[in-house]
């Protein structure tokens, strides 16, 4: 009786790693329409995974790019540089308040170095956008390059 | 705190304190065999303990420097080829690594050679505790260093981890001290307990550690082919990732489980295949493999119990159900883990329960006492929960809600799911207690384990009661000297009263129990323990012919005659490995159950390893 039990228990879990596979292997990024704030945040993660700084500035808003210089952002690229992190984004969801579109985000990092040493950190991230001549722009700096050591005014 | 955590941070302080327990009681048991044996008449002292300890420490140190020292040199050429030119790379390594080699190298020799002729002349140091510990001293930090850079060698073929000459020197080097010392332990054996017992705790740590790494490394490969799964099917990816499944995370896990499934493989189902007799290999079965899985799968169980009627009573923050249910894919990647573990590891307790003695119903029986309290503990917190929750409901309606009339469900999800878990758990593992303690009777009533539990029981409820008793009685008279009694007074008192409730619920049955035991051992008259050879139809005892071989003289043979009842004779074993096994009462008593049970006319009794065998013929 137990046997069985244990025998429908393994065929079961194996039937759903194999769906598991199938729905890994045959799914994709949702490719969002350009032009949207979901694509925005899509594309500065992309930056962010390429170490592709230059981008991720561009994408800043008018305000933020006149407080911080590119090679100050850039600082900032090099501190995060060398973290081995595979990194997975989820879409949470996207509010509208007083003209800027929040987007919320979960970030899961697995990491591990070493036999004892392998795990993952999730964690909530919050984006703040707004359309500038009709294209959107981070209002706060976006994670990773959450930090820009600002520009002193003269 | 979250009563499932809170349950969980118990049982993560209880594990330490397991540990250490089992490091004081191994301490105990060897100074036990070691003051038998003085008692036994002593042994030859070799080459003598002060001797012994400075030739045997400075042999590590100096190997430690010479492994480390080639393995620098061989790491520099290897960097030095896989970079294209030698002189691009900093020569410290070169220069450090020919400095420990130049001082470590003869050092070694000259003091290994030395030991290795000692060894030769006087072959009583083969017995020697502090050879086997830096044997196997040597073996373990040599096969630590082979796990941690095998993992590292296969996350490069893996293209988890660049190229490092490191890994593929120290595996070489520290492959190669390993082998020398297994081969030399292998040859010269473990003449005595103490040696085989040495020997033993390596290959069970060993086996535990594949074993964590094996679990662990399968348990994540589950989780992230479920999570991509989950993923695919439920959510909106912005970002999978650099390769999708074949991911960084995977990659390094899959290596973990290759050598993890290596280690476990070697030390577990190959060198200890048949070392069924052995108190360490019951500790691993069952207090950590077992034990091990099983509250592998508890946590699992109480997680998908837990967040499933949190959505079913809509009692969950997440803004959707795909995002609350993001918990499936660990939870039955450990739930599969944890009952692969634990139906494996069963499977061998069962099948080795007849092959070995003693240890394995003390490992048992430990194991079922510790289940048996985890389910008092979850049970206990379901009352605590229960009766609290229901007291502020009462209270609550004697005011006006504005806000959170709902509050009720948290608490009861709670509920629910210890209760779910923990009265199973506690109904069928007493059961199987009670039965086995009324058909053992007083040996079993009063097992080291069963007081342990009865006590802890007791204890800790007559505290928990005595606290929650004064507090009540300190928060009627602060509220009735100050007439300022009302329902906050009550609402003060909801804690304490519910901590009463779950004492009173185990208190008294576990005072009964306690007392039931305490009347049966007291109902058997202290006479000195009985033979347990049976008579014939004419009430004489039915005697065998028995012979014991032995090398200590006559104390176990006259153990053995006072569990049997009569005389035997006994041949004096002249081997040079002749060894013989520390035995109690209880497996003297075996022993002559067995000779009674053999079928032949003859009983002929051979030491073997922890045990004696029982031969019989006609």
């Amino acid at each position: 009786m137990t046997r069985w039990w244990l025998i429908g228990a393994a065929v079961l879990f194996a039937a759903l790693l194999t769906a598991s596979i199938v729905l890994a292997l045959t799914s994709r990024e949702t490719e969002f329409a350009p032009g949207t704030p979901e694509r925005a945040v899509q594309d500065l993660l992309h930056a962010a995974e390429d170490e592709d700084i230059e981008t991720a500035y561009g994408m800043l808003s008018e305000e933020l790019l006149s407080k911080c210089q590119l090679r100050d952002y850039a600082d900032r690229m090099y501190r995060i540089a060398g973290d081995d992190r595979d990194i997975r984004a989820t879409l949470r969801d996207a509010k509208v308040v007083d003209g800027i579109t929040f987007i919320n985000v979960q970030v899961t990092e697995f990491y591990g170095n070493g036999p004892f040493e392998s795990g993952e950190w999730s964690h909530d991230l919050r984006f703040a956008l707004r359309q500038e001549d009709g294209e959107w722009k981070f209002t706060e700096y976006p994670w990773p390059f959450d930090y820009c050591d600002e520009t002193e005014e003269e | 705190m979250d009563p499932i955590f809170f349950v969980l941070s118990i049982i993560g302080t209880l594990m330490p304190i397991a540990i250490i327990g089992l490091v004081v009681y191994g301490i105990i048991v060897w100074r036990r065999r070691a003051s038998e044996n003085e008692r036994r008449g002593g042994t030859d002292d070799g080459i003598g303990t002060v001797r012994r300890l400075y030739f045997y420490v400075v042999s590590f140190v100096a190997l430690m420097m010479t492994a480390s020292g080639i393995v620098m040199l061989i790491e520099f050429a290897l960097d030095g080829i896989a970079v294209g030119a030698a002189l691009s790379i900093s020569t410290t390594s070169l220069a450090a690594g020919v400095s420990l080699m130049i001082v470590g190298a003869p050092l070694w020799y000259f003091h290994w050679r030395y030991i290795q002729r000692a060894v030769a002349k006087q072959p009583v140091e083969t017995q020697s505790i502090l050879r086997k510990l830096y044997m196997y001293l040597t073996i373990g930090v040599a096969s630590g260093f082979i796990i941690v850079t095998a993992v590292d060698l296969l996350n490069w073929i893996f293209r988890a981890e660049d190229f490092s000459g490191y890994s593929l020197a120290a595996i070489i080097i520290w492959g190669a001290v390993r082998a020398f010392h297994w081969r030399i332990e292998g040859r010269e054996g473990q003449p005595t307990q103490d040696t085989r017992a040495i020997r033993r705790l390596y290959i069970y740590l060993a086996s535990l550690v594949g074993l964590i790494m094996l679990s662990v490394g399968v348990g994540r490969v589950f989780y992230f082919i479920l999570l991509e799964g989950y993923s695919a099917f439920a959510s909106t990816p912005l970002l999978t990732g650099d390769t999708g499944l074949w991911r960084l995370a995977l990659r390094e896990m899959i290596s973990l489980s290759i050598v993890g499934g290596a280690v476990w493989a070697l030390h577990w189902l190959y060198i200890a295949r048949r070392d069924y007799d052995s108190a360490l290999r019951q500790v691993y079965l069952y207090i950590f493999a077992i034990l091990g899985g099983v509250m592998t799968t508890l946590i699992a169980l109480s997680v998908i119990i837990h967040e499933t009627l949190a959505w079913a009573l809509n009692n969950y923050y997440a803004n959707t159900a795909a995002e609350h249910f993001e918990f499936l894919p660990w939870s039955v990647a450990a739930l599969a883990v944890g009952g692969a573990l634990w139906a494996y590891h069963w499977y061998k307790a069962q099948l080795e329960a007849g092959m070995s003695s003693g240890a394995t119903a003390s490992a048992r029986r430990a194991y079922t006492y510790i289940l048996a309290a985890i389910g008092t503990g979850t049970l206990a917190v379901a009352i605590f929960m229960l009766v609290s929750s229901v007291l502020k409901l009462i209270l609550a309606s004697f005011g006006d809600v504005i806000v959170g009339g709902d509050q009720w469900k948290s608490p009861f999800v709670n509920i629910i799911t210890l209760a779910v878990l923990g009265a199973p758990l506690w109904g069928y593992y007493w059961r199987n207690i009670q039965i086995r303690a009324l058909e053992l009777g007083v040996d079993e009533m009063q097992a080291t384990s069963r007081r342990l539990f009865l006590f802890a029981a007791l204890g800790i409820g007559v505290l928990a009661l005595l606290g929650s008793v004064s507090t009540l009685i300190f928060f009627f008279l602060r509220d009735l000297l100050d007439f300022s009694f009302s329902l906050g007074t009550i609402d003060d008192m909801v804690e304490p009263i519910a901590i009463i409730a779950a004492a009173a619920a185990f208190l008294p049955y576990y005072w009964a129990v306690y007392r039931q035991d305490q009347n049966a051992a007291s109902e058997v008259a202290p006479e000195p323990a009985s033979p347990v050879v049976p008579s014939d139809a004419e009430g004489q005892p039915a005697r065998k012919h028995v012979t014991l071989l032995t090398t200590d003289g006559d104390a176990l043979a006259q153990r053995i005659r006072d569990a049997l009842g009569y005389d035997f004779e006994v041949l004096r074993w002249a081997d040079a490995d002749a060894a013989m096994p520390a035995l109690t009462d209880e497996e003297c008593a075996r022993i002559a159950r067995a000779i009674v049970d053999a079928p032949g006319s003859r009983a002929l009794l051979i030491p073997d390893g922890e045990t004696v065998r029982v031969l019989s013929h006609d």
